[in-house]
C-alpha cells in the first residue's frame, strides 16, 4: 500500500477549446423564425411575457436588459407578441407563403 | 481565455521542512546528510497542513494543525527574544547538522529550560516514551558530570539558570539525588523541576521528606494521563492509576506544588483533557496542567500523521470538556517561545469560588497592550489610561515573566508577580489582601496555601516530530535538552523536538554519552 503522504501535487485541469454554443441558439433561432415566421415572433414574444412577469413578480426591477426597467421589456415583448398575431392575421387574409405552415 | 484555476488552498506561512518519509528509512542517518525542504503550511479543508518537497519522495503532505482560526489567534502572541551565547562561537551550519556543536550562532532564544537526563533507566516501560527509556537500560550520568553541564550552562547563561528539569529515564532513581539536589541549591538556579511517573513518590518515604525538604525550589511533573484504565494502559502498559492517586495525595499533603503532565492521543484519552484539569482545579498544590499532545519520537510509532491531536485540537476541545470553565480564549501562546509551541492560560478562584482566566480578568486587549505587542494602540488609548506609567511598566515586566517557560508557581517571584497584576483586577478583596500582606513576616506561609489552592497554569506543549517538524520553531526554542559533544566531550545543549528526533543527536544526551552502568556507577 502506498503512503498516504505522498500525494501529486494539484495540477490545473487542461484547458478545453471555446464552445460557441451562442452561435447555434441564433442560427437555429434564425431558422425558426424563417419557417414560421411571424408565429416564431408571437411564440417567443409570450414566453418572454410569462418569463418576465415572473420575475418581477419574484422581486426582480432591473434587468440586464438594454431596456433596463423590466415594466420596459415586458412592453417591448407586448408590442412584439402583437406584430407577430398581426403578421399571423395579415398571412392569412393574403392567403401568404406562411399560410399553409401555420394550417398545418 | 480563462487562465489558469485557483489552487483551492490558501497559504499560511512559508516553511524549511523535512522528510518523514526519508527520516523513517534511515532515522540513524548523520546530521549533514539530512536535507532541509522548502514547505509550506496551508490551510486547506478547515486543517492546516505542512507540505514539503523532497527530492526523493515528491511532494510530502502531514497534518500539522487542527484549527486553522486558533493558531492564527496564537500567532498575535509574540515578545522580544533574548540574548544566547552559542556554544560554539562561528558555529552558522544549518539545521540539523548545527546542533551537533551545541546551540549555534542562529538560534534566536536563550535557554528557558535546561533539561539534564539523569539517567537511561526507568522503571516502567511506557509503550509510548520519547526518551526509550526502560528497566533494561541502566546508563546513568556520574553527578560530576551532571553538574559539569550545569556549570558550563550557567557559564553561557550570565551565571542565572531560570529552570533546571530534571529528567530520564526516571530521575528519582537516580542514585546521588540527595547530593545533586544539595548541590544545585548551592548555584544561582531558581527553579527545579523533577519529571517523574511518580511511583516512587507513591511509596517511598525518604523520597517524599526530600522533596519536602526542598519544595521551595522545587516543583513536580507528575505524568498523569486521565482517570481510565485504557489511558493508563496505552501510555503506561499497565494500570497503575492507584500509584497516581497516592503519588497526588501525597505530594499535595506535603505542600509540594505539581503540574499534572499529561500525554493525550487521539482516540485513547483525547476526552479526558477536561477531566484531568478539573482534577488539578480541585486538589490543593496542584498547580500546573500541562497537556502533550502524543508525538512520533523515541518508541511511540503509530501515530496516523494525517490525523492526530495537535496543540489546537487540545485547545479546542476545552470547553465542552470543562463545561464552560475553560476555553481555548483563557490561553495564549507563550511569548517567550515560538508562538506554536506552547500556548498558557493562568486560572484564579475568587472569593465566591468562581475560577476566572487572567485573560478574562484583564483582557484580551488590554493584555497586549501591556505587553506592549501593539505599540500603536497603546499610543492611540494611552491618554484615557488610568493606570500610571510606572504601574505599567510593573505590570508588563510581571506578565513577560509570568507568560515564560520560566514561570511556575513556585517562582519566588510569583508572589510579587500576582500582587502586581492582581491590583489591576478585580479577584475579591479577601485574595487581595491575603496577597498585600503576602510580604509581611509570618505571612509567607498563608500566601503559598493562597497560591497553591487559588491559581492554576494551564499550558498545551505540542512537542514536534519529523512528520511536524519546522525549522523555525527550532531555531526559537527555549527547552534545552544537555547534550555532550561527540568530538570534544565538551557540555552543550540543543532543542528538545531535535535530540528526541534525530538520532545522533539523542546518543549524545548527557545519560546516554557519558552514562555508566547502574552497579558500576552506585
Amino acid at each position: 500500500m502506498s503512503d498516504p503522504r505522498l500525494v501529486e501535487p494539484d495540477r490545473a485541469p487542461a484547458p478545453t477549446p471555446y464552445d460557441p454554443l451562442r452561435l447555434c441558439i441564433f442560427a437555429t433561432i434564425a431558422l425558426l423564425g424563417w419557417l414560421l415566421g411571424p408565429a416564431a415572433l408571437a411564440f417567443f414574444a409570450v414566453l418572454g411575457i410569462v418569463g418576465y412577469t415572473r420575475a418581477r413578480r419574484a422581486g426582480l426591477l432591473r434587468s440586464r436588459c438594454l431596456l433596463g426597467d423590466t415594466r420596459n421589456v415586458l412592453a417591448y415583448l407586448g408590442v412584439l407578441a402583437g406584430l407577430g398575431v398581426a403578421g399571423l392575421v395579415w398571412a392569412v387574409a393574403s392567403d401568404s407563403l406562411w399560410v399553409p405552415w401555420v394550417r398545418w | 481565455m480563462s487562465g489558469m484555476p485557483l489552487r483551492g488552498d490558501r497559504i499560511h506561512r512559508y516553511v524549511n521542512a523535512f522528510c518523514p518519509v526519508c527520516h523513517e528509512e534511515r532515522p540513524d542517518r548523520p546530521l549533514a546528510e539530512v536535507q532541509r525542504l522548502s514547505g509550506w503550511l496551508v490551510e486547506r479543508d478547515d486543517r492546516i497542513w505542512l507540505e514539503r518537497g523532497c527530492r526523493v519522495h515528491g511532494l510530502v503532505r502531514t497534518m500539522y494543525d487542527e484549527s486553522p482560526e486558533i493558531l492564527t489567534y496564537l500567532e498575535q502572541w509574540t515578545a522580544p527574544t533574548k540574548r544566547h551565547e552559542p556554544d560554539l562561537r562561528g558555529n552558522f551550519k544549518p539545521v540539523p547538522a548545527a546542533y551537533a556543536d551545541g546551540l549555534p550562532e542562529m538560534q534566536t532564544q536563550h535557554t528557558c529550560i535546561l533539561l539534564e537526563d539523569l539517567l537511561d533507566h526507568c522503571n516502567l516501560k511506557c509503550p509510548t516514551c520519547f526518551a526509550e527509556s526502560s528497566p533494561a537500560r541502566a546508563s546513568v550520568a556520574p553527578l560530576e558530570q551532571v553538574l559539569a553541564s550545569i556549570d558550563t550552562r550557567l557559564s553561557r547563561e550570565n551565571s542565572r539558570i531560570d529552570v533546571l528539569m530534571l529528567s530520564g529515564g526516571e530521575p528519582t532513581l537516580y542514585p546521588w539525588l540527595t547530593e545533586l539536589l544539595r548541590a544545585v541549591a548551592n548555584r544561582p538556579i531558581v527553579r527545579v523541576l523533577i519529571n517523574t511517573n511518580g511511583l516512587r513518590v507513591a511509596q517511598d518515604d525518604d523520597l517524599l521528606d526530600l522533596l519536602t525538604e526542598h519544595r521551595e525550589r522545587v516543583e513536580v511533573y507528575l505524568q498523569y494521563d486521565g482517570e481510565s484504565a485504557e489511558a493508563s494502559a496505552y501510555h503506561r502498559g499497565a494500570d497503575i492509576r492507584r500509584f497516581k492517586d497516592k503519588a497526588i495525595e501525597r505530594l499535595s499533603s506535603r505542600g509540594i506544588f505539581t503540574t499534572l503532565t499529561m500525554t493525550a492521543a487521539l482516540g485513547v484519552n483525547d476526552d479526558e483533557i477536561g477531566k484531568v484539569v478539573k482534577r488539578a482545579l480541585d486538589t490543593p498544590y496542584v498547580g500546573g496542567v500541562t497537556i502533550q499532545p502524543v508525538f512520533g519520537s523515541g518508541r511511540t510509532g503509530a501515530i496516523d500523521p494525517l490525523e492526530r491531536l495537535t496543540h489546537t485540537g487540545v485547545l479546542a476541545r476545552l470547553e465542552e470538556q470543562t463545561a464552560g470553565e475553560v476555553t481555548w480564549r483563557d490561553l495564549t501562546a507563550l511569548p517567550c517561545s515560538h508562538p506554536h509551541c506552547c500556548s498558557v492560560g493562568y486560572l484564579l478562584r475568587d472569593d465566591s469560588g468562581t475560577w476566572q482566566s487572567l485573560t478574562n480578568l484583564i483582557g484580551h486587549d488590554r493584555l497586549k497592550q501591556w505587553l506592549d505587542l501593539e505599540p500603536d494602540l497603546l499610543a492611540n488609548r494611552i491618554a484615557d489610561d488610568t493606570i500610571p506609567e510606572a504601574m505599567k511598566q510593573v505590570v508588563k515586566n510581571s506578565l513577560l515573566d509570568l507568560l515564560s517557560e520560566q514561570s511556575s508557581l513556585s517562582h519566588p517571584s510569583m508572589a510579587s508577580i500576582w500582587r502586581d497584576i492582581c491590583t489591576n483586577c478585580d479577584i475579591g478583596i479577601g485574595t487581595l489582601t491575603t496577597l498585600a500582606t503576602g510580604a509581611l513576616p509570618g505571612q509567607r506561609r498563608r500566601l503559598r496555601a493562597l497560591l497553591g489552592e487559588r491559581i492554576l497554569r494551564v499550558t498545551v506543549k505540542p512537542f514536534m516530530d519529523m512528520n511536524t517538524m519546522i525549522e523555525e520553531r527550532l531555531t526559537q526554542c527555549c527547552v534545552h535538552v544537555a547534550t555532550v559533544n561527540s568530538a570534544t566531550s565538551d557540555h552543550q545543549c540543543a532543542p528538545f523536538c531535535a535530540v528526541q528526533a534525530w538520532a545522533p543527536l539523542s546518543a549524545s544526551r548527557l545519560s546516554t554519552a557519558v552514562g555508566l552502568p547502574l552497579i558500576e556507577a552506585t
